[in-house]
This record gives structure tokens, C-alpha cells and sequence, in this order.
């Protein structure tokens, strides 16, 4: 069984052969090629060597195709100016939408040419040409409420949420469309797994009830275009989402990300027969800054709680930090031979 | 008054401070019986997971205006909120996450703490300089990216290089931090959330309760 069957395998809600293991790896691997950071934020090529370069250091079941966190890079072709340090992580430090009749000038981007986009959709073509049904892509997408919030900033599109709810609503409107668009536009490259990020949607940010009233309804359209596209939907809301789980599992999404917050064991309970769960190492706990030894502690427990009939990826809770030890990314994907190995036939 | 803030009804607390005014009513007192009780409210629905960020963060804007009211008031009769410490807080030089921050910083402000916001992308000097200036009991550094990390242990040498580490608690959290950083850089202080960090200013300063 080969990566991409074991993958699908979980997807279906089946047993594979054992655990697959996909860290949600990206920006860390430059360590291993040793370009800057931000070097592949311009580059193509230089994205998908480290990329590669990652998946043959560690051996892992899926590739994350991408770089800086997806809305960022979304919402600077969408009007926001981004800090951009040489050799760490982008973010937005201003917002275009000061003020609320500012949404008329926000422009939906056409992938192919806006921004810096043509760049990740040619990273997934290089990448795909590689390992296109051995090894799964996955690739993000900005989540319809977090990119709304950095339009508008999002401390004010929080208390927007209250005081001026049309003026989320017109936004989302806008950045669900451009969150599809890109989506559609990298399973037309090659990616095999678009994955919906919208941490402001999750209940470290707001209450179940706006979940309901805000992002859900967009966050289903979206998960739905892509599906048609013929790409697997994934949903990725970090922060404690425990109190929208069942929510979440209804969205049409085929994949759950979560994040170390969220009760594994609880979760694969609740939730656990109707969707495939991904998770949830600490990405700043042991991944960051412990021992191998630690990680594949980490690991096995994850691998104890949720594994069991299938329907489970192992992976860290969120993105592997920059400057996590290579070494402990391999002892995730080690745990996963040594621990996940199912009874069956695979 | 309070029910007023609890409701998020700005129009309303605004008419009531006013009002509170107008009736001579001592503005210390408008504030703690009135505008802080409504938010300490919010403040505990939050901690148990009844409210969230975007109640939180309106109604501490609504306090916010009702307090600019209260502010002649204030000096006409040289009337000074009480404050249990002076707390200085900003996020690390290159991080532009303030969200957990201004939630720590409101809830300590809620507890009686007097707060000094630095605000984000704040360099070491200036923590120092601050801190120099307006001699804090607690400085606290957010850091919310693994890459801005490094700016807390920076702010921390510097603090100590300025003399001023034994006269200022330094307290560290944010999405990056852990307790074992914390240690390691010598913080005094670590906390994983904005309730649990009203806990240790408590602590540090030995306020009861």
C-alpha cells in the first residue's frame, strides 16, 4: 500500500495498513535546504525543492503544498500589506477595510494572476509532477471568517460581529468566493486535498452561535465547490473547536484537522464515525522543543485514542513550527510504523 | 448599570454615566459598582466558556468611552482609582498579534490592576525605556509566533542589563510561550491564559484573592 492509498483509505473511514502520518509541514523545511524563509515566498522552485526536500528527510504520507499560512497570502492580493521578516512567518499589519464602505474596493483575485498566487499553484505543478498518486497534496485555503478578519483587522471584525454584522457578511460574501476560487484553481494543478483554514471561526475566538450565524454556511459552500471539483475537502479550524465538533463533522467536509486543544479521544467518540479525524500533536510542545523520545510518547497516545477501526491521519495540531528539529518530525512518522500498524489485511 | 454592559447596550451606559454625572454621583464609585462589575461579569461568563471574545472585547470598549466621560470628573475631584499594581504590557518586537494581549490587558484592568498598554511590534528598548519611565510593578511581553520568541529572553537581558530586573516582575505568555520557556529565560511569570495571568499578577504582587 502506497502513500496516497493509505491516505485514502483513512479518508474513507477505513483501516489501511497502518496509521498514515502527514505533518502539517511547510516553511520548516527551508531549514533543510537552507534557503531564508521568505525566499520561497518568491520562488516557485525553491518551495517545492524544500518541499520535496522535506518529504525525503522524513518520509511522511502527504505533502502540505504551501508556505505562509494561506489567508495571509490571500489577503495581501486581496489589499493587505503584509510584515514580511527575511527568515520568519508573514503577517498582515495593515488592513484595507478601515472603514465599512472601504468593502466596495476589495477586488476577488484571480489566482492565476493576482499576487503572489501564481506562485503556489506553481509550486503544486512542480510538486505534482513528482509525486502526483504516490504521495497525496494537500494544500490550503483561507477560511471565509479569518480572511474577512484580516481585511478588516481583526479585533474590530470580532466586535464587528455585534456592532456591524452586515459588514462581515458583505466581506465573507467576497472572501468565500476568493477562497473557492483559489481552491478550484489548485485541484486544477494537482493538488488532491484542498484544506479550508479558518481559525477565527473557532470557539478560542467566538461563541457556537456565531459560528452558526458567521462562517458555517460559506464554510459548506466552499467544502462543496470543491468537492464537485473533484478535490477532497478538509477542514482546518485550530484553537478549541470541542464545543463545535459535531458541527464542524456536518459541513460536508471529508477530513477534520484538529488542533491539541480538542480531546482526541472524546472527539473520535462524538464524531469519529462520520468523518476522518487529522491531529493533533502539540505543535509548539514537544514538536518544537522536546526530544524525539517525547514526540513518539506523543504520538503513540494520539495513536491509542483515535486510531482504533480506522479513519484517522496522524499529524501535529496545527503547522510544525519553523524551527522544530527535523528529527522530530521522523519521530512522528516512526510512531506511526512502530505503533499504528492495523490488524487487518490493510 | 451594570446589566447595561452585560447587555452590550452602549447607547444606554453612556445615558446612565452621563446621568450619574449630571446627579453628582462619585465616579469612583460609577466605575467600580457600576462599569466594572458588568465587565467582571463578562469576564467570568468567558472563563467558563458562556461568552466569548468578540461580548468580551465590545464590552471593554463600551467601559472604555463611559471612562473618557468620567475623566473630567475624576480630575475636578482629584479622585484616583485605586489600583492594585502597575502592570506594562506589549507584544515582542516583530509579532503584530495583539488579540491575547488586549484580553489580558482588559482583564487585569477589570481586577483593578492600572494597565499600560505598549501595544505590538514593540522593540526591547522601548519595553526598557518604558519600564525606566514608569516604573511598573510587572512588565509583560506577548509573544505569539515560535519566531518572535527569542524577543522575550532579549527583553528580559536587557532589563537586567538596565539594573532594573530586581525592581520589575517580568512576566511572559502568548500562543508561543510555554512554562518551560519561561523558565528558561528566568521569567517570573507564565501564564496559558488571560484568567490564569490576572492570577499570577496577583501572586507575584501578594494581593489576596
Amino acid at each position: 500500500m502506497n502513500s496516497y492509498e493509505r491516505v485514502m483509505r483513512a479518508i474513507e473511514l477505513g483501516e489501511p495498513d497502518r496509521v498514515p502520518v502527514v505533518p502539517q509541514i511547510t516553511y520548516t523545511t527551508s531549514r533543510i535546504t537552507g534557503i531564508k524563509s521568505s525566499e520561497a515566498t518568491r520562488s516557485a522552485q525553491k518551495m517545492a525543492d524544500a518541499l520535496l526536500a522535506g518529504y525525503r528527510a522524513a518520509r511522511y504520507d502527504g505533502i502540505y503544498v504551501g508556505w505562509e499560512s494561506s489567508f495571509n497570502l490571500v489577503a495581501e492580493a486581496m489589499g493587505c500589506k503584509l510584515m514580511m521578516p527575511e527568515d520568519g512567518i508573514p503577517s498582515v499589519s495593515e488592513s484595507p477595510v478601515k472603514r465599512p464602505e472601504d468593502v466596495e474596493k476589495v477586488r476577488i483575485p484571480d489566482p492565476e494572476k493576482d499576487g503572489r498566487l501564481p506562485i503556489y499553484l506553481r509550486a503544486i505543478d512542480l510538486v505534482a509532477k513528482d509525486v502526483k498518486g504516490r504521495i497525496p497534496i494537500l494544500s490550503y485555503v483561507p477560511g471565509p471568517l479569518t480572511l474577512a478578519g484580516l481585511l478588516r483587522g481583526t479585533s474590530q471584525a470580532l466586535m464587528d460581529l455585534i456592532v456591524n454584522p452586515d459588514l462581515i457578511r458583505s466581506l465573507m460574501k467576497l472572501t468565500a468566493e476568493a477562497s473557492t476560487r483559489f481552491g478550484l484553481a489548485k485541484v486544477e494543478h494537482g493538488a488532491d486535498i484542498i484544506v479550508v483554514a479558518d481559525p477565527t471561526a473557532s470557539s478560542t475566538m467566538i461563541s457556537p452561535k456565531m459560528f452558526d450565524q458567521f462562517p458555517l454556511l460559506h464554510l459548506r459552500q466552499i467544502l462543496s465547490s470543491i468537492k464537485k471539483a473533484g478535490g477532497i475537502p478538509s477542514l482546518h479550524i485550530c484553537g478549541n473547536t470541542t464545543p463545535i465538533l459535531e458541527r464542524m463533522s456536518e459541513t460536508g467536509t471529508k477530513i477534520l484537522e484538529l488542533d491539541y486543544m480538542v480531546n482526541l479521544a472524546e472527539a473520535k467518540a462524538e464524531i469519529g464515525g462520520r468523518v476522518c479525524l487529522l491531529g493533533n500533536l502539540n505543535p509548539t510542545g514537544p514538536i518544537l522543543s522536546g526530544r524525539p523520545e517525547d514526540v513518539e510518547k506523543e504520538a503513540r497516545e494520539a495513536i491509542g485514542v483515535a486510531a482504533r477501526g480506522g479513519g484517522f491521519i496522524l499529524s501535529s495540531g496545527c503547522e510544525v513550527p519553523l524551527d522544530a528539529p527535523i528529527d522530530n518530525v521522523r519521530a512522528m512518522v516512526a510512531a506511526a510504523a512502530k505503533y499504528g500498524v492495523y490488524g487487518g489485511k490493510g | 448599570m451594570a446589566d447595561a454592559i452585560i447587555n452590550l447596550e452602549d447607547k444606554q451606559v453612556i445615558t446612565l454615566t452621563k446621568r450619574s454625572v449630571e446627579v453628582g454621583v462619585d465616579p469612583v464609585e460609577t466605575i467600580e459598582e457600576g462599569l466594572s462589575k458588568g465587565l467582571r461579569t463578562i469576564g467570568e461568563q468567558y472563563a467558563k466558556g458562556e461568552a466569548f471574545l468578540p461580548q468580551l472585547m465590545v464590552s471593554a470598549e463600551i467601559m472604555k468611552q463611559a471612562i473618557k466621560l468620567l475623566e473630567p470628573e475624576l480630575l475636578a475631584r482629584r479622585r484616583v482609582k485605586k489600583a492594585l499594581g502597575r502592570v506594562l504590557i506589549g507584544t515582542a518586537e516583530g509579532d503584530i498579534h495583539d488579540i491575547g494581549k488586549n484580553i489580558v490587558g482588559t482583564m487585569l484592568e477589570i481586577e483593578g490592576f492600572d494597565v499600560v498598554d505598549l501595544g505590538k511590534d514593540v522593540p526591547t528598548s522601548v519595553f526598557v525605556k518604558k519600564a525606566k519611565e514608569l516604573r511598573p510593578d510587572i512588565l509583560g511581553v506577548s509573544a505569539l509566533m515560535t519566531t518572535t520568541l527569542a524577543k522575550q529572553r532579549d527583553v528580559a537581558r536587557a532589563l537586567e542589563s538596565a539594573g532594573l530586573r530586581k525592581r520589575v516582575k517580568l512576566i511572559v505568555g502568548g500562543a508561543a510561550v510555554t512554562r518551560g520557556w519561561a523558565k528558561e529565560i528566568k521569567a517570573d511569570g507564565y501564564a496559558e491564559d488571560a484568567l490564569k495571568a490576572v492570577a499570577v499578577c496577583k501572586r507575584l504582587l501578594r494581593v489576596r484573592g
